[in-house]
């Protein structure tokens, strides 16, 4: 991690961070080194050996010095506290603390508490002497590896120190825990616990957020605080368990944090769900994916719309048409502010950070700020250039929706032509009301402000255009009619910048023509404009500028295209990041293709590249000056699957053949849309049946929406208003909350919340929790397919849960969080009386596992851990509605519907990621010891997997593999024919040994398929018919030919446009 | 043909494109589109071939695939390769409906520069030639008076068609497209440098919408 942020260009300050935690970690090794009381002695008279006998002189003539100071002090100090000394010399008896780094009050007042009350105080740390940790600031390097830093020790505050010699007893200093950079940083999770904030700073509103946690964070280590004064070895395993805590807390917290200059946490380099997070806060993103929110809110009146338009034609020819284009006024600030009115007069802007050097932009600011030149748009420093007492607020997406949908409710029951252009804003046809439309507008904007609490602007003119350009002039917070014959007047002078449609590049156009106005363009000939700007924008400008704009108010546009782009935070440092970083951007692409019900034919990559010598960019993570290449393909049959488009982005990006180090920004899209209800006929099969998320959602929504209900509850409860810390039942649901949000925020991967049994080890992330399945069915499938499902489930629940919670000795990070979510979720469920002693186990567990060095590589850990331990979870939901199918979600019953609507607000609140190597191995129920390797099966000559084959423990394997060795040829049909006799006698094998060949096997005929699918198809072909042949005689060999035909016919359609004439074998005997 | 051309991509398609002749000979005879007596037995690469006896036939085959050597030839910029991506003998009914499709799909590695052996080639691609004789099961019998067609796919237009008179040769086919992707049946497969074929059939995908009786 060090390293990583230490060769970034941008962090001057964390690289010089991470070499201050280098040095800190040289000086606990010296020390390290074995005092030998000895060795030392004799080498007193002599010059010391050797650094380490130098150190353990220094640190014993230290403590001499120390003692010495001690006695004196407390002889001197006797007269002033006599009981004090004499009772149990001091508060901090037994207590020896190591100060590092600036604090307040100083180390050497601190030293002074410590001689005067009977602690002890270390020069230099050592995990054998120091109790305590005492610092205030830790650079982002320890913090994040807090654990190899402490030892294991508390971290406390220095306040820890004054307070208890205040309280002259020595107090827990689980409260005083270090929590970095709490005071200064806002925290993306305090706006999504949507708080109540009354005051109006930012920084009082993360403060409170900390004390929160601190609060339940004190409630959970509560039992054991009376006993932390009495003996030192409990307080070190709270210490265990708390510390762990914060590191987790850290991470998640990390995981939320805006990036300051000096914190390079959000990028794709440390967030592993980067794309989510980014979507989730993006705002660019909420408007985008606004429209389809929309159309699925309002669709009935939408059809009405079009189906009254019909009818309506005839009428407007002779009336007068009458539009009212209606706006809100700065509506990303007016939502925002509408809960503060102090802030009405005061210069407001929304951003999504608040450092004000930062490079963040501002996305939208309020009149007050415009008057001081702040515009949407700059950087957050500029405008604090312009305007220093600027406010800057944070985005609130979840009140967007609700007064975006307040907004459009309103004006559907005003008219019932409505034209939406964003969430903001939208025209409507009052043509046919009766009333005047002046009233119309004054009506609606009544209400929007008494609904809504922001205000709106009205325009009001006979065409679409007209009635932009009169809004413009009523803002803010007015209309303005513009009637026909004013039109020319008001035309004449107005800047031809202002009409819509005229962007930079023609604004530059006509200024070189010397036309600034509408009035200097209607001079111009229409040939003319045609001429210089092309025939459509021709027509357009000059239409334009005459007030002439024929469109009519009409429903929403399809959408073209459909994808996902992200341009900023893009730093790899290898391809895994990069591969990384693509499987989740196609998982974010596939669900709104899903969530639209589309699928695309033709796929294009777009890749931002860094360009020669670009420096490092003005703006944070931000792209920079870059190269843009693309590449697209039609395939012919539309996609929307995940797996398609990451091979074929997986192609073009190395098609590309760049350093990943100089992609700036990735893009991925789909054009020529094909609705998927015509595509998808026909290709159902039991795999894909179960791995549609669709299927998942319908079967899991309505477990989750209780559950989840729960915890909304007790947040809601909790926002509802501000917590009182005293009181216990406040603080029991903090204490659910938090977990909640810790786990949605650490990216660790879990959707569902149902009692402890919801993290479960799962190979594949769409099969359906076990106790969901309804018995009776199960009992009743062919064999062939309860095998399969066996197979599919195969570490059975129980053994998993236990033995997960029991002795396993895994050292994977993720799995600390899984147990740690595990015990929240409990205690999430459980009523609140429960919460208690479940935070107890959850110390436990922690415990355990913190005793083992974290480490993040896996390969040390036996095979068997990993089958059980594996951290695998399911994706049950999309993640916002945006995404959600609307054709399923318009089938539910209202009950599950009005729950799913509750479950997904605008924005994912819950938290889906799964960590897939590839795409295709979702019948293998284990996990590779090395995802690295998983792809070089057939690299080598003789190829990898003959290797690892023959030493494998597999009787099956080793045959294969000894048959491939003996044979010159390496193609896998001619090896697999050769084994043919030798397979079926050691076909009766355990289901641990089953399970792992099937697994092996598919792997080694996926990557084969893979491999040859652009030159071989006769050997790919020749392998599965061999398969199919022997299959009756072979189980292993039937599920491997029934897993891997679904990826070998998928990339003969992409190759070939066509399948292949096989098909999944459903043996139905016995 | 240009039996002097001696650099390695040229003798390469050469190879290729008097493969394709014998290829597309061996298939007629086999669909038995026409009468046996249409044919002779002839040895191309040590294999017992049929050829067509017919002037015609014989002509159009061998015009068809030789006048494909300069497409294999030419370089597609963007992959490498040869021009010419697939040849297909296709077989219609009267409708124009395609009803078997044997495909050749070629890729040609232009930028292989070292000497290329033709035994080598020719070894590889008389493996085509015997699997094709026993191939027969694999196809679907013909109803009457349906016809058939030799078709390229290229990787692109070539340019500047209008002037040159090898492209003008070639004109668009009437033969109608299936709607449904079809089912493939691989027959053999090669992929030695610089060379790469493979051989397959497609037939229409059963839930093809049929035209209708009336």
């Amino acid at each position: 991690m060090g390293s990583n942020s230490s060769d970034r260009p941008s962090s001057s300050v964390s690289s010089f961070a991470s070499a201050a935690a280098s040095g800190g970690s040289l000086k606990r090794s010296r020390n390290r080194t074995p005092q030998n009381p000895l060795r030392s002695t004799t080498k007193r008279k002599s010059p010391f050996a050797d650094f380490g006998s130098y150190m353990a002189e220094k640190n014993r003539k230290l403590g001499a010095q120390f003692r010495a100071d001690a006695a004196s002090v407390s002889s001197l100090g006797s007269d002033g506290a006599p009981v004090d000394s004499e009772e149990d010399k001091g508060v901090f008896r037994g207590v020896s603390i190591f100060v590092d780094g600036f604090t307040i009050p100083s180390s050497q007042e601190l030293r002074g508490y410590m001689l005067r009350h009977g602690g002890r105080f270390e020069n230099y740390f050592s995990r054998d002497t120091v109790t305590h940790i005492i610092c205030s600031n830790l650079p982002n390097s320890k913090m994040r590896n807090l654990r190899a830093f402490s030892h294991g020790l508390p971290v406390v505050r220095p306040e820890w120190v004054l307070h208890s010699l205040a309280a002259n007893r020595l107090l827990s200093w689980a409260p005083y825990q270090l929590v970095h950079g709490a005071c200064k940083q806002q925290k993306l999770s305090t706006y999504f616990r949507h708080q109540s904030i009354s005051t109006s700073s930012d920084a009082k509103g993360s403060i409170n957020h900390d004390e929160e946690i601190k609060v339940g964070q004190n409630h959970s280590v509560v039992p054991t605080d009376g006993q932390t004064s009495e003996c030192g070895g409990i307080s070190i395993q709270v210490g265990d368990v708390a510390c762990l805590k914060s590191e987790e807390f850290s991470q998640a917290r990390d995981a939320n944090q805006e990036p300051s200059a000096s914190d390079m946490v959000h990028s794709t380099l440390t967030d592993p769900n980067f794309v989510e997070n980014y979507f989730k806060n993006s705002r660019l993103h909420f408007i985008g994916t606004w429209r389809n929110r929309y159309r699925q809110r309002f669709s009935k009146l939408l059809t009405g719309v079009k189906s009254s338009n019909e009818n309506l034609k005839c009428h407007s020819t002779k009336q007068k048409t009458a539009i009212i284009h209606i706006d809100m006024d700065c509506f990303f600030v007016s939502v925002i502010i509408r809960n503060f009115p102090d802030l009405v007069h005061k210069p407001v802007a929304v951003c999504h950070s608040d450092n004000p050097r930062g490079t963040a932009e501002i996305s939208s600011a309020n009149y007050v700020a415009r008057n001081f030149g702040v515009k949407a748009g700059i950087f957050v420093r500029d405008a604090k250039v312009c305007c220093p007492n600027l406010v800057i607020l944070p985005y609130d997406f979840e009140a967007y929706q609700e007064v975006a949908e307040q907004f459009y409710n309103i004006l559907h029951k005003h008219c019932s032509k409505v034209q939406a252009l964003s969430c903001d804003e939208a025209f409507l046809d009052v043509t046919e009301c009766d009333v005047d439309p002046e009233d119309i507008a004054l009506a609606i904007r009544k209400e929007i402000a008494e609904t809504t609490r922001c205000t709106a602007s009205a325009g009001i003119a006979e065409n679409l255009l007209l009635a932009r350009l009169a809004t413009r002039s009523a803002k803010p917070n007015g209309q303005r009619f513009l009637p026909s014959e004013k039109v020319e007047d008001y035309l004449n002078d107005l800047p031809v910048m202002e009409l819509p449609g005229i962007g930079y590049a023609t604004h530059e156009k006509l200024k070189k023509r010397q036309i600034q106005t509408c009035g200097q363009m209607r001079m111009t000939q229409k040939e003319g404009l045609q001429k210089d700007f092309g025939e459509k924008i021709g027509d357009m400008l000059w239409n334009y500028c005459r007030g002439i704009d024929n469109r009519n108010v009409g429903e929403v546009q399809e959408a073209k295209s459909i994808g996902a782009e992200v341009n900023w935070g893009i730093r790899f440092n290898d391809m895994t990041d990069c591969n990384h970083f693509l499987i989740n951007l196609c998982k974010e692409v596939s669900l709104r293709l899903q969530g639209c019900g589309v699928q695309g034919r033709t796929v294009t990559l777009k890749v931002k590249k860094r360009k020669q010598g670009a420096a490092e960019p003005l703006k944070f993570m931000g792209c920079g000056d870059c190269q843009n290449m693309s590449r697209s393909i039609t395939v012919p049959i539309a996609i929307d699957n995940e797996a398609a488009l990451l091979r074929i982005a997986k192609k073009f990006l190395s098609s590309f053949h760049i350093d990943v180090k100089e992609v700036r920004g990735i893009g991925l899209h789909l054009t020529k849309l094909e609705s998927a209800k015509i595509t998808r006929k026909g290709r159902e099969n039991i795999a894909v049946w179960l791995s549609s998320p669709m299927h998942a959602t319908r079967s899991k929504c309505k477990q989750i929406s209780q559950s989840d209900k729960q915890c909304d509850n007790g947040d809601f409860l909790f926002s509802s208003g501000p917590p009182e810390s005293g009181d216990l039942d406040s603080s029991h649901k903090l204490d659910q909350d938090k977990p909640t949000l810790l786990f949605q925020d650490a990216g660790s991967n879990c959707s569902s919340i149902k009692g402890a049994d919801c993290v479960r080890p799962i190979r594949s992330s769409v099969l359906p929790p076990l106790q969901d399945l309804d018995i009776d069915v199960v009992r009743n499938l062919p064999t062939e397919i309860i095998l399969e499902m066996d197979v599919l489930y195969k570490g059975e629940l129980s053994d998993l849960i236990s033995k997960s919670k029991g002795n396993n000795c895994l050292t994977h990070v993720c799995s600390s969080t899984v147990s740690l979510i595990d015990a929240s979720t409990n205690s999430a469920d459980a009523g609140i009386s429960d919460a208690h002693i479940d935070s107890v186990k959850l110390g436990l567990d922690s415990k355990d596992k913190g005793k083992m060095p974290i480490c993040e590589n896996v390969e040390s850990i036996s095979y068997v851990d990993q089958v059980t331990m594996e951290p695998k979870l399911f994706d049950l939901m999309p993640a916002s509605l945006s995404q959600a199918d609307a054709s399923v979600f318009e089938q539910m019953p209202e009950d599950v519907k009005a729950d799913v609507h509750g479950l997904l607000p605008l924005h994912r609140e819950l938290k889906v990621s799964k960590d897939f190597y590839t795409c295709f191995d979702f019948p293998s129920c284990v996990q590779f010891p090395d995802p690295h390797l998983k792809t070089h099966l057939w690299s080598g000559d003789p190829p990898w997997w003959v290797e690892k084959f023959n030493t494998s423990k597999n009787i099956l394997l080793n045959v294969i593999s000894r048959h491939a060795k003996s044979s010159k040829d390496i193609r896998l049909s001619s090896i697999l024919q050769s084994v043919a006799p030798f397979l079926l006698p050691v076909c009766e094998l355990s289901n641990e040994v089953y399970a792992e060949a099937i697994c092996w096997l598919h792997e080694l005929l996926a990557q084969y398929i893979v491999l040859k699918i652009g030159s071989d198809i006769e050997e790919i072909y020749n392998c599965f018919c061999f398969l199919k042949r022997i299959s009756p005689s072979s189980k292993i060999l039937l599920l491997v030919y029934n897993s891997a035909l679904p990826l070998f016919q998928a990339l003969v359609n992409e190759n070939y446009g066509g399948k292949l004439r096989l098909s999944v074998i459903q043996t139905t005997d016995e | 043909m240009d039996r002097k051309n001696t650099s390695p991509q040229g003798e390469t398609a050469r190879v290729l494109t008097e493969f394709l002749e014998v290829a597309v000979n061996c298939i007629v005879f086999l669909k038995g589109f026409y009468p046996p007596a249409a044919f002779e037995r002839r040895r191309y690469m040590n294999v017992v071939v049929q050829k067509a006896r017919h002037p015609q036939l014989a002509d159009y085959i061998h015009s068809a695939t030789s006048n494909l050597l300069p497409f294999v030839q030419k370089v597609f910029i963007l992959q490498k390769t040869g021009l010419v991506e697939r040849v297909n003998v296709t077989f219609y009914d009267k409708e124009h409906i395609p009803l078997e499709k044997f495909v050749f799909k070629i890729d040609v590695n232009q930028s292989y520069n070292s000497k290329v052996e033709e035994s080598d080639i020719g070894f590889a691609l008389r493996a085509f030639l015997i699997k094709l004789t026993v191939a027969k099961p694999a196809t679907k019998p013909l109803p009457p008076s349906s016809g058939w067609e030799i078709t390229a796919y290229f990787r692109a237009l070539p340019q500047g068609s209008s002037k040159e008179k090898e492209a003008q040769l070639w004109i668009p086919t009437d033969t109608k497209q299936w709607l449904q992707p079809p089912d493939i049946t691989p027959i053999k497969s090669m992929s030695s440098q610089p060379l790469k074929v493979q051989l397959y059939l497609e037939h229409p995908n059963p839930c093809e919408p049929k035209k209708l009786e009336e």
